[in-house]
């Protein structure tokens, strides 16, 4: 048909901006000094030091997912039941802190949490240990759950809100508590749907390099970080074992990813088709 | 009484939002703080470190680049995508299936790997453009896809289009016809909700601006980076100021959300 | 004895009046109906009772209970969705158990009375499926059966039938009078289906903006409807002005009146039978032209014109019985008893 011609320079584009440079990335993770194997491979996998980088990101991934998702989930039972102005109030703070994630962010937490953070003095004159160095592992497990929990709360609330009240209500007359009804029917009902965001939140946590970068510079040992400075040019450059470690990010988030899109797919057979994820 | 309609769920709410804009509002205090070292709150008031950003030439350049390349960006990003968009919802829906897909791109594949990609790619002839502009305003294009696939199929489900375009049909009109006068006006609210939302998206980029141009293209993002070390307050403004922008433009885009579900 | 005891109970929504001032009493083991056009209030009332929507004054007793300022989960009341609200993440027999285990029952008496009560709605085949594997009308058993299942003092039904296909909204229509005439559950039921409303209810309240029209037997609604808004609401008759009337019968009337179709007799066609003999005493003969005839199932409908009022006459519809066709000259009888006048 010839309006799918349309179509046409997207799907262009997308190869040459997409296909080509992913290709790139899988082709020269096998080239290891002008040879095909798994030279890259095994020399990232055998070394300590990405063991540990991929072990850091992992862990700190995993956790600010959780805490964003519990966080997520509460926040998208509290609002349900607020009026139609305090909804939009706070999607709106959730997109803008999805955004505000970043350089920003990372300067922000070092106002708040640096030196002369305010934070810092506030502990300080308190007399409360609790002061800790913004520059770490720590600071870095702040900002992201401040991110993550924005992004939970843009993509949970929605889901939440496709829960009929009637059904909520038919638990109430029951005799049955909120708290419960929630933790017996509401949340195990949008089980997938929490998975499947839980999924994108680590996958986000995974890739973040903004925030990481601008806030511990490569002082904290991310993967994201290690790969820009294998590419950045400078002594360490080595763009092979990058190609490498990059391939081997991209599976860790391409796996669950594709199994929830694939879980999601069968339910929605059966349902009308809801709306994708939003940001 | 309950989590979802009691005191706790209020007090909750109220309290992870003050949480949340702690970092806002410390930033903002600080940015007009004139002595702010080791007291809870600042001893006195100025809009000094303000003015010495708003009149910082590097700034003002930093800021035009920003705009410029989103603006690039955008202007080719609606061209190519909204078409491909409706085509593929009407024309293609097996297209229309993978575009769904794509939708999550951003967080299947990370930045950092696709800047490995680009650095090899885009480094040696035929498309020899890291470290210009124009890179930037290529890759900014599949950024902008999940927001203009996300606004304009939501716009498109509340068309019966088969219905338009055979109504079309009947009294003689063809396909590119319905589409340019009934379809596309249909779906602008849409499409510039996109563009507002994916311009705050562009300018908080920060990856592929440091990577693939790095400082011979200052842009906004960059420039709060080279800035991060120097006096707090200089860098609290400018926090400030960003996110006074990034203000702007979600309230343009809930008023433009506001006026489309107006017209529904 | 009045079981369930509304008094002037009120319901505002920002500066609109939902509910003014309702009064109704309703005996111990009737089954209520709230009928009206949507937006009168009788999904409101109905939410009122349940303690789902806080109604702005008044009282509301239950048994001698005053219920109105209790929470719902202490209210005994059980009430039926019309979108069904199951939980979906759970079996039928779970939907049923999950309310008995709030009242920390021994296992043996959930599994008992939810076995009981699937019985009761010849459900056991259906006992360990989902939701999503059963038909509307299964479903809304199911949540019938929920509602059941925990013996509740009030069983509120609000719109049961609606989101059914004909056929079936028939069949449960049956099987909910059935079930509700053998547990002898004090009901109330809301519907905007006059059909559903006179074949289901003991009595019925016909509402109309925030207030009740009429309460009374489905009989006493459908022939004595007590003003214009029920008279026009129930049934299709042929509602005329005191003029009319008179221009009609000869008869001068007090206010408008109502005549039902089904009323209005054909004595004669074409003057085929008819001597023209005085009307018997207590009858009125009028003359007119058949100007419209339609098929509804049992009753063929005609339209007559008759002194310039157009009339509808319903005959029961046989296969050997003529059908008359427009154009028919006809005579029509009607006794004076069935000129009802509807009090203003």
């Amino acid at each position: 048909m010839r309006m799918r011609l349309l179509a046409l320079p997207l799907i262009v584009a997308f190869a040459v901006l997409i296909l080509w440079p992913l290709s790139s990335v899988v082709i020269d993770s096998f080239d290891a000094k002008g040879e095909v194997s798994f030279g890259n491979y095994t020399e990232v996998l055998s070394s300590a030091y990405y063991q540990q980088s991929f072990i850091t990101t992992l862990w700190i991934s995993a956790l600010t997912t959780v805490i964003g998702i519990v966080f997520g989930i509460l926040l998208a039972i509290a609002l349900r039941a607020r009026g139609r102005g305090v909804r939009r109030f706070a999607l709106a703070f959730g997109s803008m802190g999805a955004n505000f994630a970043g350089v920003p962010l990372a300067m922000a937490i070092i106002i708040l949490f640096g030196m002369n953070g305010f934070f810092t003095i506030l502990v300080g004159k308190l007399g409360l240990p609790g002061a800790f160095n913004v520059y770490s592992i720590i600071g870095l497990t702040i900002a992201y759950c401040y991110f993550q929990i924005a992004l939970a709360t843009l993509l949970l609330t929605p889901a939440f809100d496709a829960v009929p009240v009637e059904i909520e209500e038919a638990a109430s007359l029951m005799g049955v508590s909120s708290a419960r009804f929630w933790a017996r029917i509401g949340v195990p009902m949008l089980a997938r749907q929490i998975v499947a965001i839980a999924i994108l939140l680590f996958a986000n946590a995974m890739g973040t390099f903004a925030t990481t970068f601008a806030l511990t510079g490569t002082s904290v040992n991310v993967v994201t970080v290690a790969i820009s400075s294998l590419v950045s040019g400078d002594i360490f450059s080595d763009p092979n074992l990058a190609n490498a470690i990059s391939l081997l990010l991209l599976i860790v988030l391409l796996v669950p990813i594709i199994a929830s899109q694939i879980i999601a797919g069968e339910k929605r057979l059966g349902k009308d088709p809801s709306a994708g994820p939003q940001r | 009484m309950t989590l979802s309609n009691g005191v706790l769920s209020r007090v909750f709410l109220i309290a992870v939002a003050a949480v949340m804009a702690l970092p806002v509002v410390a930033t903002a205090i600080d940015a007009f703080a004139a002595e702010w070292a080791h007291t809870l709150l600042p001893t006195g008031y100025t809009t000094e470190y303000f003015m010495t950003v708003v009149g910082d030439p590097r700034f003002i350049a930093a800021m035009g680049r920003s705009l410029t390349v989103a603006a690039a960006a955008l202007a080719i990003a609606t061209v190519l995508i909204v078409p491909a968009i409706v085509s593929a919802h009407i024309y293609w829906p097996a297209l229309d299936r993978w575009f769904a897909r794509l939708v999550i791109l951003p967080y299947a594949v990370p930045a950092i790997v696709l800047v490995v990609g680009y650095l090899r790619v885009f480094s040696n002839p035929p498309l020899q453009i890291n470290g210009t502009p124009l890179v930037l305003v290529l890759v900014y294009v599949p950024v902008c896809f999940p927001m203009f696939y996300i606004s304009v199929k939501n716009s498109l489900r509340g068309l019966a289009i088969d219905d338009l375009l055979n109504a079309g049909r009947l009294v003689g009109a063809n396909d590119a016809v319905i589409l340019r006068r009934v379809v596309l006006p249909c779906i602008l609210p849409g499409i510039m909700i996109a563009v507002v939302l994916n311009f705050a998206i562009l300018f908080s980029e920060f990856v592929y601006a440091k990577m693939l141009v790095g400082g011979n293209f200052e842009t906004l993002q960059l420039y709060m980076y080279a800035q991060r070390n120097l006096s707090g307050r200089i860098t609290s403004v400018i926090v400030l100021i960003y996110f006074i922008l990034l203000l702007l433009m979600t309230l343009v885009s809930l008023r433009l959300a506001e006026t489309e579900r107006a017209q529904r | 004895m009045s079981y369930l005891t509304i008094a002037n109970v009120s319901a505002t929504y920002g500066a609109m009046t939902i509910l003014d001032g309702i009064e109704l009493s309703i005996g111990q083991g009737e089954m209520h109906i709230l009928l009206g056009p949507s937006g009168c209030g009788k999904t409101t009332l109905l939410r009122s009772i349940a303690g789902l929507t806080a109604p702005s004054g008044g009282e509301i007793r239950l048994g001698d209970r005053r219920i109105d300022n209790l929470p719902p989960k202490e209210r005994g009341i059980a009430m039926v969705f019309q979108h069904y609200a199951l939980f979906p993440n759970m079996t039928v027999r779970q939907n049923l158990a999950f309310g008995l285990e709030q009242k920390r029952l021994s296992r043996a008496e959930v599994a008992r009375k939810v076995d009981a009560t699937l019985a009761m709605v010849a459900l056991e085949q259906r006992a360990d499926m989902r939701p999503h594997q059963l038909s509307g009308g299964q479903r809304q058993r199911v949540a019938l059966a929920r509602a059941l299942v925990l013996e509740p003092a009030l069983l509120l039904l609000d719109e049961p039938l609606s989101a059914l296909d004909a056929q079936i909204r028939k069949r449960l229509r049956d099987e909910l009078k059935r079930i509700q005439r053998e547990s002898g559950l004090t009901s109330i039921l809301v519907t905007h289906d006059q059909d559903e409303a006179l074949t289901l209810g003991d009595r019925v309240s016909v509402m109309n903006a925030g207030r009740i029209a009429q309460t009374g037997t489905p009989r006493e609604i459908y022939h004595r409807p007590d003003s214009l808004f029920v008279a026009g609401f129930i049934g299709d008759g042929n509602l005329l002005t005191p003029d009319e009337i008179e221009r009609l019968t000869g008869i001068r009337t007090s206010g408008s009146a109502i005549i039902q179709p089904q009323d209005l007799r054909f004595e004669s066609v074409n003057g085929a039978t008819a001597t023209m003999a005085p009307a018997p005493d207590g009858e009125i003969h009028v003359q007119g032209v058949v100007t419209d005839v339609s098929l509804s199932g049992p009753t063929i409908r005609y339209l007559v014109e008759a002194k310039g009022l157009t009339l509808k006459v319903e005959a029961p519809n046989r296969y050997d019985s003529a059908e008359l066709s427009t154009g028919t000259t006809v005579r029509l009888a009607l006794r004076k008893g069935d000129i009802h006048v509807v009090p203003n």
